[in-house]
């Protein structure tokens, strides 16, 4: 029987114990075979570091494609990417509401280890609390989480003429979330995009150099994204419609729910700002690595100071895109 | 003011189908439709079919917008 | 893509709009988001304006309608079901966000028939359906009204705002100071109710009208086509560009439905007040099926919000910008009045997407 999650395994005493080590231990103890310590010690060394938190509320807990655990730490995983950094400890803690499945808990323990598996980082300390059933919606995830920066890259303001590339077809996690929100009963092969990007900063090598700022478009997706970065460059983005990438089944659902895709989040793409003249060069490399095969240049710089963002459309036309206001609802109209 | 999508139907369950578009199957309403059969392009709108799309029209949506469009030159 | 044909001719047209003014007005929210957000605009020249007349449901609903909803809210044991359109529309004060912020219940559904589901599964609540739309999803409500009936659900009842095309059209026509020179007809209305329902445009008042689709290729054929016949390089007529999903006399299954279920009344839009035979509510045969039948709620007469020119916006007398409240006290967020409430709502399609500023 499945059994549910009560508050005394929050109180620290043997429940909390027993709930440990038969969930969190059986899958984190990679780095600490025995006990995970309430702190973890280690040597900070060479070279530059960098920190990073972010917590995880996200509604269905269970998606296609991935579930809370497998977005807490892909999500800080990249938010480490974002600062040319390779991943190497994480830290966890869970909130939990009093009766959610301790089946489920091991799931997504389970799929938190398999990120860390695949790109090296550790889960190295971590907390649990049970709150009462109502003061939770199933279960939150903190993570944060501790890289080393690579050498080669160094972020630098961007200029007239800087290239844009992402790494792949944009939306994907936005419209797993939506279809599953909304119990929409559309049948798709389509799945969220959530994946560990550490391969940008392990893979590119030498190309890491002509990189001037990565960023993960998440919440608000791609055209909150560039926004963003526009906004602080203070520099305009001129955004392709021709070379964005979006998956046919993205494109179906959106239409059919009257969603724009550039506002909804990806959670395994990331926004590359490159030099000038090397877009076509960072491109091939970063086509050759994992989940980066559908990566385009969508965009450059240019020499108004504004910071925004517009788009050149299919039709030829050109359209301001502002950041997202508000919810994205399914409509009618 | 009104969404509505192009879609081809799959199977038929009775008043509801399951229609596809852009590799996106979901399952509507299709009692406005006079007839429907599996094969049949119609247009979604909030989860209902509310016309058959004339398979002759549909092809790519703009061979046919090119022609008609060019039948309204020199009249 | 080959959509140089298209443009190339555009273009061409250009040569013969002189240094008159032109103002195309679409009736279609959608078209309005289309044209903004393919940066037609852009494509044009200044002389020619596109306008957005009173073509989206929820931009047109008034505000005592949405109080009408909050009340019912009030009642216990209710479940408000509704597009996500509706979501934040604002009342006289409050929206339903609002509301259920405070712990009322309210549910996005994508399709009408969700309501039935719902209804079904909770025999001990009270579902109110919110039922917005034009004809294109009248048909769809009626459908639901009728499946509700057969099947008994005695606890889903109606709030309806329906509204009818062709009255607002010639609301806008008839006005001595319309200065719409041609229209694009909204092309789902057109699905149902048949190409010709539009064809008085061009009969009775002399000016061009295109059926169109939905792809920015589509209004940018339509463009084109009025603006020849504008310029003498074509004669005016009304024309159909959107056969694929339009025929000549739309969908009769459908239009049965509208009036086997509704019957038309006078209705309230929201910014413009009350326009004649443009509403439609559900007939004697289904009023128990009416939430304000239902609950006995008094409606409240319809006025304006102060300042907001969402009224002349509509009628396509001004333009966006034009407007004190709009970007500084009337944002997305904050919205004031109908045009900046739907995303496609004139003010706020043009806040969104931006676009040249004589063209609003």
């Amino acid at each position: 029987m499945d059994e549910k999650i009560k508050l005394s395994h929050g109180d620290g005493g043997s429940d909390t114990q027993r709930l440990i080590k038969n969930v969190f231990y059986k899958y984190f103890n990679d780095s600490i075979p025995n006990a995970m310590p309430d702190s973890f010690v280690f040597e900070v060394g060479q070279g530059k570091h960098a920190y990073t938190t972010d917590s995880f509320v996200v509604k269905p807990l269970f998606f296609r494609g991935g579930n809370i655990g497998k977005l807490a730490v892909c999500g800080t995983i990249n938010d480490l990417v974002t600062a040319g950094a390779i991943p190497l400890f994480l830290s966890v803690g869970f909130v939990i509401e009093e009766g959610f499945s301790t089946e489920k808990l091991h799931i997504i323990a389970k799929s938190m280890r398999d990120v860390c598996k695949q790109t090296g980082a550790k889960i190295v300390t971590g907390d649990t609390k049970v709150v009462e059933r109502g003061s939770a919606d199933g279960i939150f995830i903190n993570t944060s989480g501790i890289g080393l920066v690579s050498e080669l890259y160094n972020s630098r303001r961007a200029v007239p003429g800087d290239e844009i590339i992402i790494t792949g077809g944009i939306a994907e996690h936005g419209t797993s979330i939506l279809i599953d929100r909304y119990e929409l009963g559309i049948k798709t092969e389509l799945e969220s995009d959530c994946t560990p990007m550490c391969c940008l900063v392990n893979g590119l090598g030498e190309n890491l150099k002509h990189v001037k700022q990565m960023k993960d478009p998440t919440r608000g997706g791609l055209a909150t994204a560039l926004n963003e970065i526009a906004l602080e460059q203070g520099v305009d983005v001129e955004l392709n419609e021709q070379s964005v990438p979006v998956k046919s089944e993205v494109h179906g659902i959106s239409d059919i729910l009257g969603i724009d895709p550039l506002y909804l989040a990806c959670e395994g793409r990331m926004l590359i700002v490159v030099e000038k003249g090397c877009g076509e060069k960072v491109l091939h490399h970063i086509k050759a690595l994992d989940y980066c095969d559908e990566a385009q240049i969508i965009g450059r710089f240019t020499s108004g100071h504004l910071g925004i963002v517009y788009m050149k459309t299919f039709i030829g036309g050109k359209s301001i895109i502002p950041m997202l206001e508000g919810q994205m609802l399914p409509r009618i109209c | 003011m009104c969404l509505a999508v192009p879609a081809r139907i799959v199977t038929i369950d009775e008043i509801h189908a399951w229609v596809e578009t852009m590799g996106v199957r979901q399952r509507v309403n299709i009692q406005l439709i006079d007839s429907p059969k599996p094969g049949d392009y119609i247009l979604v709108h909030a989860g209902f079919a509310i016309e058959k799309i004339d398979p002759e029209h549909f092809r790519f949506l703009n061979d046919t917008l090119y022609e008609m469009f060019e039948g309204t030159e020199n009249e | 893509m080959n959509d140089n044909r298209i443009v190339e001719r555009l273009n061409r047209c250009f040569e013969y709009v002189q240094s008159q003014d032109i103002r195309i007005m679409e009736v279609c929210g959608t078209h309005t988001r289309v044209i903004s957000k393919s940066g037609i605009r852009y494509l044009i020249p200044k002389e020619v304006m596109l306008l957005s007349g009173p073509g989206c449901p929820v931009c047109v609903t008034p505000e005592t309608y949405i109080d009408m909803a909050l009340e019912i809210l009030n009642l216990e044991d209710v479940i408000l079901v509704t597009f996500g359109d509706m979501i934040k529309v604002k009342g006289t004060c409050f929206s339903l966000s609002d509301k259920q912020a405070q712990g009322s219940k309210v549910t996005v559904v994508y399709s009408p028939e969700d309501a039935l589901t719902i209804a079904a599964k909770n025999k001990d609540k009270l579902i109110i359906f919110l039922a917005v739309g034009f004809e294109t999803t009248a048909p769809l409500i009626a459908v639901t009204v009728k499946l509700s009936n057969e099947r008994g659900l005695d606890n889903l009842v109606f709030l309806t705002a329906l509204k009818r095309m062709e009255p607002a059209i010639r609301f806008i026509l008839q006005d001595e100071r319309s200065k719409v020179n041609a229209m694009i007809c909204p092309g789902h209305v057109a699905s149902i109710k048949g190409a010709d329902h539009f064809r008085f445009i061009t009969e009775e008042f002399g000016i061009p009208a295109v059926v169109c689709g939905f792809e920015s290729q589509d209004i940018a054929a339509g463009i084109c086509v009025m603006l020849e016949q504008l310029t003498g390089k074509g004669h005016i007529e009304f024309v159909n560009l959107y056969k694929r999903c339009v025929s000549f006399s739309g969908n009769t299954i459908a239009q049965c439905m509208i009036n086997e279920v509704f019957a038309i009344a006078d209705g309230a839009w929201r910014g413009i007040g009350i326009i004649r035979n443009s509403a439609l509510v559900l007939n004697d045969k289904y009023e128990h099926l009416d939430a304000v039948k239902r609950f006995g709620i008094k409606i409240e007469r319809y006025s304006s919000p102060v300042n907001c020119l969402c009224s002349e916006i509509l009628l396509g007398l001004k333009l966006p910008y034009q407007c004190s409240l709009f970007g500084s006290v009337c944002t997305p967020e904050h919205p004031s009045g109908p045009c900046m409430v739907s995303s496609e709502g004139a003010c706020a399609a043009h806040f969104r997407y931006g676009g040249d500023r004589k063209n609003g």
